[in-house]
């Protein structure tokens, strides 16, 4: 039993150092190729697993090259479209100016059931709303409304709101993120600061974010701002 | 550029490791086989002790070996070769000669199949 435990920790190690060099993308973001790449990790990671008389040293060398070859062909798709046209395949229009391309439909296997479930799950009720939808090569599609269908933007009323940038959050549970103080440009010396004029000592603050302006949001772990 | 050192690194390990396994695998392999085949030829002209001598040489041979090879090759395979080999012993204290053949012969033939699912080759790939 001990024996299983350890080797479940050895792969358990190895699998999330995969996962993190593969990249970060959620399932439903895959490709076809990279999800079978990662069904295909988790059932070569578990055979050893269940089975203590198979070496992890087969597992080992079969999971390392899975995982190179994914990354090899990603890479290699970036620099060649028609590579990345063989492994992903294309982009598919299936409805143009509200008209459902039938022949395209047939092609890529999806029923009229299908499609209205894919639209609905995109908020579009109504076919004759849409100008165009394509269907990408991760499973999902895209849809593009017509313009009078299509939700108002900020340019559209003609108003000129600021621009605020993204809030960083630079202390969280009572602990500098080093990272965020980083990407948010500003000193440390700028945070304790603010820190200082807020009154409330850093392991006390239970969130801070500070957006490009320098103005920061503070809550308190017992939810005093 | 950082994924593809990675995934470089990542392939020169499992060539490494492949290249390697197979490497130690053939040499354990031989080296045991040419213990078991000196062993056969000893036997027919040999006393009881000098017999026993020998094969506990070949029995030394295989707990060393066998550690590596445990990491290298599916367990079932080694277990029955282990078998045949571990009998040998109290095969010569019954001092049947032939039996004690046969034995070697079957660990042999183990050690042949073992050796040939690891060759590189059309029947082993597909």
């Amino acid at each position: 039993m001990v024996v299983t435990l350890i080797r479940a920790t050895v792969l358990y190690v190895i699998i999330i150092f995969l996962m993190r060099i593969m990249g970060k993308r959620q399932i439903g973001e895959l490709q076809p190729s990279e999800l079978v790449v990662t069904i295909l990790l988790s059932e070569i990671a578990s055979i050893p697993m269940q089975d203590n008389s198979v070496p992890i040293l087969h597992s080992v060398v079969a999971l390392f090259a899975l995982v190179a070859y994914e990354i090899f062909s990603s890479v290699i798709g970036l620099k060649s479209n028609k590579l990345r046209a063989f492994i992903q395949g294309h982009p598919v229009i299936i409805i143009r100016d509200g008209e459902i391309d039938i022949k395209a439909l047939k092609k890529l296997r999806i029923s009229l059931n299908d499609l209205v479930s894919l639209l609905r799950q995109k908020d579009v009720f109504d076919i004759s709303q849409v100008s165009y939808a394509v269907f990408e090569t991760n499973g999902k599609i895209s849809v593009l409304l017509k313009p009078e269908h299509r939700n108002s933007t900020v340019k559209d009323l003609g108003i000129s709101p600021s621009d605020k940038g993204m809030p960083f959050t630079v202390i969280c549970d009572g602990a500098v993120v080093d990272n965020a103080v980083e990407q948010s440009q500003f000193d440390i010396s700028k945070i304790q600061k603010l820190v200082l004029s807020s009154k409330i000592p850093v392991e006390e603050i239970m969130i801070m974010t500070v957006n490009k302006d320098g103005i920061a949001y503070i809550a308190r772990k017992d939810n005093e701002n | 550029m950082k994924r593809v050192a990675a995934a470089v690194f990542l392939i020169v390990t499992a060539v490494s490791l492949s290249v390697w396994s197979s490497f130690v695998f053939n040499a354990e392999m031989d080296s045991l086989l040419r213990t078991i085949d000196g062993l056969i030829d000893f036997s027919e002209s040999c006393s009881s002790e000098e017999l026993e001598e020998k094969t506990e040489i070949l029995l030394a041979e295989w707990e060393k070996s066998s550690k590596l090879l445990h990491s290298l090759v599916m367990h079932e395979g080694m277990d029955m070769l282990e078998e045949d080999i571990t009998s040998l012993p109290l095969i010569i204290e019954h001092s049947d000669r032939e039996e004690f053949k046969k034995k070697c012969i079957e660990a042999i033939n183990q050690i042949e199949n073992l050796i040939n699912a690891e060759k590189i080759n059309i029947e082993n790939i597909f």
